[in-house]
C-alpha cells in the first residue's frame, strides 16, 4: 500500500548522448503494473523496442537484395508491365554500393542478373525490360534462388532480403504454406527476410503471409496493378530504413510465474526461457514482444519480479553488435481502482491489436468452413472490441481505431457475400490474412491505398 | 488394248517402289531407334552429372553437419543455440549409449519447448515404434482453433492447465469475449503422459541401424521426406539432426542449374527438361527451357543417397529425337525412291515403244496376210472350180479305174473347202476389224443349207468315221444370209472334225420357230402382223468337251499378235467369227450346258416370210 513503484530498466548500456540517439530503446512494461491480489491470474508482460531515428542525409545502412519476379502466364499484360516499372523504380533508388540479384521464375527458375553491386544500373533495367510472362509458377524454386543468390553477399551490415512478387498459385515444386513458411524460418536465422508481394487476386494468401510472417519480411496485398510502383516503393523505404536486425529478445521469467505464450510472434519458451526473433527494427518502429503469462496468488502489498529481458541486435548504423537488459515487477493490490489506475496503455493497445488478430483469425477460419454468419459477427464483435478498447486506451486510440476500421471495412466485403467461393469473400480472405500478419509481425508498410479509398 | 499394258506400267513401277520405301522406312525405323537410343544413353550421361553435382551438395553438408554435431558436452541450452543459429536444423537429439533419447528428454516435457515436444511425437514412430501422431492429433485438433497452420502449433505448450479466467471484472481485462469463452472450451488433455509413456516402454529401436559412425536417416512424417544425420561420438552417445525439409530442398535447388535465358542460350544446344522429382512423383524442382506435353521422361536415374527415393528426369522434344541423322535419313529415302520411279518410268516408257512396235508390227503382218488371202481367194474358187468340174466329168465316166482318181479328187476337194474356209475366216476377221461385215439377205431354206454344209464334210467324217445324225425341222424359206450360215455352221462342224472325233457323234438339229413384232401393232393395229422367224441350229458332239474354267474363253479372239500365220487360221477365231457374225444376223452363238461333249446352239433372227409360203 505505501509504494506501488513500478521498475522499469531502460537502456543500461550505451554511454553518451550520441550513442543513445543510435541506439534502439527498450521498455519492459506490464499490461497492469498494479495486479489484483489474492487471485490467480493471466497477465500479459510487453517488450518494447523502439528504433531510433535514421536521419536521412545521412549514408544508411546497404542493402543486399533479391527481386523473385513471377513471370507466368498469368502475369500477362498489364501485371508484367507494371511489375517491370516498379523493378526499375526500385533499383533507381539504390546507390552503387548496394548489392542486387533478379531472378524470374515461371515454370523454371532464371536467374536473370546474378547478385552483383549495382555499378551499372543500365545493365540491370535493360535486363528488367526483357522480361516476358509464360508458363507456370515454380514460386519455391524462384525464392530458393533468390536467398542463394542474397546468400552469396551475406553481410550482417546489410539488410538481406528477398523480395518475392507473384500473382499465382504455385504449381510446380514445394507449395504448402507450412514448408514456405519452414523455409521462411530458416532464412531468418541467417538474417534474410523475404518480403510477399501478392498481385490480384489468384495469389495463396496462406503461403504469402507464411513465408514473410515468418522470415520477418513484410507481406502487402495489391489489388490492382497500377498500384504496384507505389507499394513496392513502400516495401523499399522499409528496407531503407532498417535500424536494427538480427534482434534477439530473451525473456526470463522467474520461477513460480509460468509463461503461457508469446502472442503474434514466434518463439521458443524453453522451461522459464523465452527466446525469440525479431528480423528487423526500422527507423523510428515501435517493435515489441508481448509474453502471456500466469500468476499464483499474491498477498497484498507483495512484490513480485516479473521477468528479466536481455536483447542483442546488431546496429545498422553503428555497425555495431549491441546488448541492452531490462526487467520489469509488479506488486499487488485489493484494491481494484489501484488496479485500473495502474494500466499501462501502451501495453494494453499492443495485446489488444493482437488479440484483434486472433479473433480475425478465428473469423478467418469461419470463412474457410463457408460459415460466413459467424465470421461476419466474429468480425463484428473485433470491431466493437477495437472500438471499446480504443476508448481505454486514449494514447494509442488511432491505432486501435485504424484497426477497427480495417476489421470494418472487412466486414463490409463480406456483407451479402454467401458463398466463401465468392470474388468478395477471396478479396476479404487476403485483406484479413493481411491484417493477421500485419498486426504480428508488426508491419510498418501498409496497404494504405486499400484501406483508404474504401 | 490399250489399258492392259497402262496397269502392267504402273505395276512395274508401283511395286518395286512400294517395297523399296518399306524396307527404307524399316530402315529409317532402326536408325531412328538407334538414335533414340544414343541422344538417352547421353541424357543419362547428363543426369549422372547432374547426380554427382547432387552428391557433392551432400557431401558438403554432410561436412558441416559433421561439425554441427561434433558436440560431446550435451548442454541443453547449448544444443538449443545450435538449433536457434544454424539455419539447416530443424531439431536435434541425443542418443545415449544404452539407446535412451536423453535430449530433448521425454521424460521431462515441461521443460521442451513447443518444436522439441513436436519432434518427440514426429520421431516417435522412428524411435519406438509407437505412431504417438494419430492419439494426439485427436486432442490437438481441438487446440488448433485459430485457424492458423501448423507452424504455429509448435509455439504453444502442449500441456494446458484450466485457465482461470479473471472472475471480478472491474478492470478492463485484454481478453475478448469469445477468445474467453474458447478458452474454457478448449481444456485439452495432456498428450504429454502419452510422450512419456511410449518413450519409457520402448528404447530407441533402431538403435541397431546405427553401426557406423556416422550416416543418414531417411524418415517420413509431415508431408514428405525428411533427412536426419547422425553421428557417434567417441563416448558412445549419438548425436543426431533432423534437417528443416524445406531448407535442405531450397539449398538443394540453389545449388542445382538454372534455366538459361533461351535468347542467350547457345543455338545449337538442344532444348532439354530435367526434372528433380520426389517419391510421389511430383516435380520439386525443374530447369531447362523445353515444356515437356508427354509424361514419360526419356530417361531416369535415382537420385544419389539419401535422397534414393527422388528420381531425376530428362525431357527431349520428341522432334530433336528424329531430327539430324533422322531427318537426312528421310531426305535420302525420298531422294533414292524418286530416283528409282524415274528409272523404273524410263524403262516402262521403252517397253511400250517395245511393245507398241510389236504390235504396229502384228498388225502389218495382219494386213499382209489378209492381202495375200485376198490374193489365194481367186486361184483356190479356180482349183474348187475346176476340181469340182473334174468330179462331175468323172460322174460321167462309168469306169471301173475312176475310184482311185475320184479318192484323190475328193482330198482335194474337202482341202480346198478347209482352205477357203480359212481364207473366209481371215478375212471376215479383217472386216470385222474394220467393221464392214454386211448382211446379205436372200430367200434359203435352213435344212437345205445345212446339208449343203455337211455334205462337203461327208468325205473328212467317213474317214474319221463320225456318225452324223440329223434331225432337220427348218424347211421352210425365210430370209437369211447363206455366207453367214455357212461360215458359222461351217466353223462349228469343223471344230468337231478337228477336236471331237473320238467321240464319233456330230448330232445336228434344226428348229424354226415364229415370233411377232411387237411395235407393228401398236402403230398400225389394223395392219397385217409383221412376224419373224428364228432359227435355231443345235451341233452336238460326244468329243472332251470344254472346261468348265475355259467356257468363257473360248469365244474370246486371240489377243495377241505374235501368233503365227497358221494359227491365225485355226479354231483361235472361228468361235468368235460364228459368235459374230451370229451376232449380226441377229442371233448368237452359245456353249450349252450338257454332261459329255459340246452343245453349241446358235439362233439366227430370219426376215419376214415370204408371202408365198
Amino acid at each position: 500500500m505505501k509504494n506501488f513503484s513500478v521498475m522499469t530498466l531502460m537502456c543500461l548500456l550505451g554511454g553518451g548522448a550520441l550513442a543513445d540517439t543510435h541506439q534502439v530503446r527498450l521498455d519492459v512494461s506490464p499490461v497492469y503494473s498494479v495486479l489484483k491480489s489474492g487471485q490467480k491470474q493471466t497477465t500479459w508482460i510487453r517488450v518494447g523496442l523502439a528504433g531510433f531515428k535514421l536521419e536521412s542525409d545521412r549514408r544508411r545502412a546497404g542493402v543486399n537484395l533479391a527481386i523473385v519476379m513471377d513471370k507466368s502466364g498469368s502475369m500477362q499484360g498489364e501485371k508484367i508491365k507494371r511489375a517491370r516499372e516498379a523493378a526499375i523504380d526500385a533499383i533507381k533508388l539504390l546507390s552503387p554500393d548496394d548489392i542486387v540479384s533478379i531472378i524470374t521464375y515461371d515454370s523454371t527458375v532464371n536467374v536473370l542478373v546474378p547478385s552483383t553491386k549495382l555499378t551499372d544500373k543500365q545493365a540491370v533495367i535493360t535486363a528488367i525490360n526483357g522480361i516476358a510472362s509464360g508458363g507456370n509458377t515454380a514460386l519455391f524454386a524462384g525464392v530458393s534462388k533468390g536467398a542463394a543468390e542474397v546468400r552469396k553477399f551475406l553481410d550482417r551490415e546489410r539488410v538481406n532480403r528477398v523480395i518475392l512478387l507473384s500473382d499465382g498459385l504455385a504449381n510446380v515444386g514445394p507449395s504448402s504454406p507450412g514448408e514456405l513458411g519452414s523455409l521462411g524460418k530458416s532464412l531468418i536465422k541467417e538474417n534474410i527476410s523475404v518480403s510477399t508481394l501478392g498481385l490480384g487476386l489468384g495469389y495463396n494468401e496462406d503461403l504469402m503471409v507464411q513465408l514473410a510472417g515468418a522470415s520477418g519480411g513484410n507481406h502487402l496485398f495489391i489489388e490492382d496493378a497500377s498500384e504496384l510502383v507505389d507499394i513496392f516503393r513502400r516495401e523499399f523505404d522499409d528496407v531503407l530504413s532498417v535500424v536494427a536486425q538480427e534482434v534477439d529478445v530473451r525473456i526470463s521469467i522467474p520461477k513460480g510465474i509460468r509463461p503461457v505464450r508469446v502472442l503474434g510472434n514466434d518463439a521458443d519458451i524453453n522451461g522459464q526461457d523465452i527466446v525469440t526473433r525479431l528480423a528487423q527494427i526500422y527507423s523510428e518502429q515501435d517493435k515489441y514482444v508481448i509474453v502471456e503469462v500466469e500468476l499464483a496468488a499474491a498477498e497484498t502489498g507483495s512484490n513480485l519480479k516479473l521477468a528479466t529481458v536481455s536483447v542483442t541486435y546488431a546496429n545498422m548504423k553503428t555497425h555495431e553488435s549491441d546488448k541492452l537488459s531490462g526487467g520489469v515487477r509488479t506488486s499487488f493490490s485489493d484494491n481494484d481502482k489501484k488496479v485500473a489506475a495502474s494500466l499501462n496503455h501502451k501495453a494494453m493497445a499492443d495485446v489488444v491489436a493482437l488479440f484483434s488478430s486472433e479473433q480475425n483469425k478465428l473469423a478467418t477460419k469461419f470463412l474457410d468452413e463457408g460459415d460466413l454468419m459467424k465470421c461476419r459477427q466474429i468480425l463484428k464483435e473485433n470491431v466493437d472490441y477495437l472500438n471499446v478498447n480504443a476508448m481505454l486506451c486514449p494514447t494509442d486510440s488511432l491505432r486501435l481505431k485504424e484497426l477497427a476500421k480495417q476489421n470494418g471495412f472487412q466486414l463490409e466485403q463480406l456483407q451479402g457475400v454467401t458463398s466463401n467461393q465468392d470474388v468478395k469473400a477471396n478479396l476479404a480472405r487476403k485483406s484479413l490474412r493481411y491484417y493477421q500478419n500485419a498486426v504480428d509481425v508488426q508491419q510498418r508498410a501498409s496497404n494504405a491505398p486499400t484501406l483508404k479509398d474504401k | 488394248m490399250k489399258r492392259r499394258p497402262l496397269i502392267l506400267i504402273v505395276m512395274i513401277v508401283v511395286l518395286p517402289l512400294t517395297a523399296l520405301t518399306w524396307a527404307a522406312l524399316r530402315v529409317a525405323e532402326s536408325e531412328q531407334i538407334v538414335v533414340r537410343q544414343r541422344f538417352r544413353q547421353l541424357m543419362e550421361v547428363r543426369l549422372h552429372d547432374v547426380n554427382a553435382n547432387v552428391a557433392l551438395f551432400f557431401e558438403n553438408t554432410e561436412r558441416s553437419l559433421n561439425q554441427i554435431t561434433a558436440i560431446d558436452h550435451f548442454d541443453v541450452k547449448q544444443l538449443r543455440q545450435v538449433i536457434r543459429t544454424q539455419p539447416s536444423i530443424l531439431q536435434m537429439f541425443v542418443l545415449s549409449p544404452s539407446g535412451r533419447i536423453t535430449y530433448p528428454d521425454p521424460g521431462d516435457i515441461e521443460s521442451l519447448n513447443g518444436r522439441e515436444r513436436l519432434f518427440l511425437v514426429q520421431a516417435a514412430k522412428m524411435f519406438t515404434g509407437r505412431d504417438l501422431k494419430e492419439a494426439i492429433v485427436r486432442s490437438e485438433h481441438v487446440k488448433n482453433v485459430s485457424g492458423e497452420p501448423s507452424a504455429e502449433e509448435g509455439n504453444r505448450p502442449a500441456i494446458r492447465e484450466r485457465r482461470v479466467s479473471t472472475s471480478s471484472r472491474t478492470f478492463p481485462s485484454p481478453v475478448p469475449q469469445v477468445m474467453q469463452e474458447l478458452q474454457a472450451q478448449q481444456q485439452v488433455q495432456a498428450p504429454s503422459q502419452l510422450v512419456e509413456d511410449a518413450y519409457r516402454v520402448a528404447p530407441v529401436q533402431n538403435i541397431a541401424e546405427f553401426t557406423e559412425s556416422s550416416g543418414w536417416f531417411v524418415w517420413y512424417w509431415d508431408r514428405g521426406l525428411n533427412l536426419i544425420y547422425w553421428q557417434r561420438r567417441s563416448s558412445g552417445h549419438i548425436v543426431g539432426c533432423a534437417l528443416e525439409r524445406a531448407r535442405w530442398m531450397a539449398d538443394l535447388v540453389a545449388h542445382l542449374p538454372v534455366t538459361v535465358d533461351s535468347a542467350t542460350e547457345n543455338v545449337r544446344r538442344v532444348a532439354t527438361r530435367v526434372r528433380l522429382v520426389n517419391t510421389s512423383a511430383e516435380s520439386v524442382y525443374q530447369w531447362g527451357s523445353f515444356e515437356p506435353d508427354y509424361a514419360q521422361p526419356l530417361c531416369e536415374v535415382s537420385v544419389v543417397a539419401p535422397l534414393a527415393s527422388w528420381r531425376l528426369q530428362c525431357f527431349v522434344p520428341e522432334d530433336q529425337l528424329t531430327a539430324g541423322t533422322g531427318r537426312s535419313v528421310y531426305f535420302t529415302l525420298a531422294a533414292g525412291l524418286c530416283a528409282v520411279a524415274a528409272v523404273l518410268a524410263v524403262i516402262s516408257v521403252l517397253f511400250i515403244r517395245e511393245y507398241a512396235r510389236d504390235m504396229r508390227q502384228a498388225s502389218e503382218q495382219v494386213s499382209f496376210v489378209n492381202q495375200v488371202s485376198h490374193e489365194l481367194k481367186t486361184p483356190l474358187t479356180n482349183i474348187r472350180m475346176y476340181a469340182e468340174l473334174l468330179d462331175r466329168d468323172l460322174d460321167g465316166m462309168e469306169d471301173e479305174g475312176t475310184a482311185r482318181p475320184r479318192e484323190r479328187l475328193n482330198i482335194i476337194l474337202s482341202e480346198g473347202q478347209r482352205l477357203s474356209r480359212l481364207i473366209g475366216n481371215v478375212l471376215t476377221f479383217a472386216r470385222q476389224q474394220r467393221r464392214t461385215l454386211q448382211l446379205q439377205l436372200g430367200e434359203e431354206i435352213p435344212d437345205r443349207l445345212i446339208q449343203t454344209i455337211l455334205d462337203r464334210f461327208e468325205p473328212a467324217f467317213g474317214e474319221q468315221r463320225i456318225d452324223v445324225q440329223l434331225e432337220l425341222n427348218a424347211g421352210q424359206t425365210m430370209l437369211l444370209d447363206p455366207d453367214f450360215v455357212e461360215q458359222i455352221l461351217g466353223n462349228l462342224v469343223s471344230n468337231v472334225e478337228k477336236y471331237a472325233a473320238s467321240g464319233g457323234l456330230l448330232r445336228i438339229e434344226s428348229q424354226v420357230s415364229r415370233f411377232e413384232s411387237v411395235s407393228g401393232t401398236l402403230h398400225e393395229p389394223s395392219a397385217t402382223t409383221t412376224s419373224s422367224f428364228r432359227l435355231t441350229i443345235d451341233v452336238i458332239d460326244k468329243g472332251p468337251g470344254v472346261d468348265a474354267s475355259k467356257r468363257g474363253e473360248i469365244f474370246q479372239p486371240f489377243a495377241r499378235v505374235s501368233n503365227t500365220l497358221s494359227y491365225a487360221a485355226g479354231t483361235g477365231i472361228g468361235l468368235s467369227i460364228a459368235r459374230e457374225l451370229a451376232r449380226l444376223h441377229g442371233g448368237d452363238v452359245v456353249l450349252m450346258e450338257t454332261s459329255e461333249g459340246c452343245w453349241f446352239r446358235v439362233t439366227l433372227r430370219g426376215g419376214p416370210q415370204a408371202d408365198a409360203v
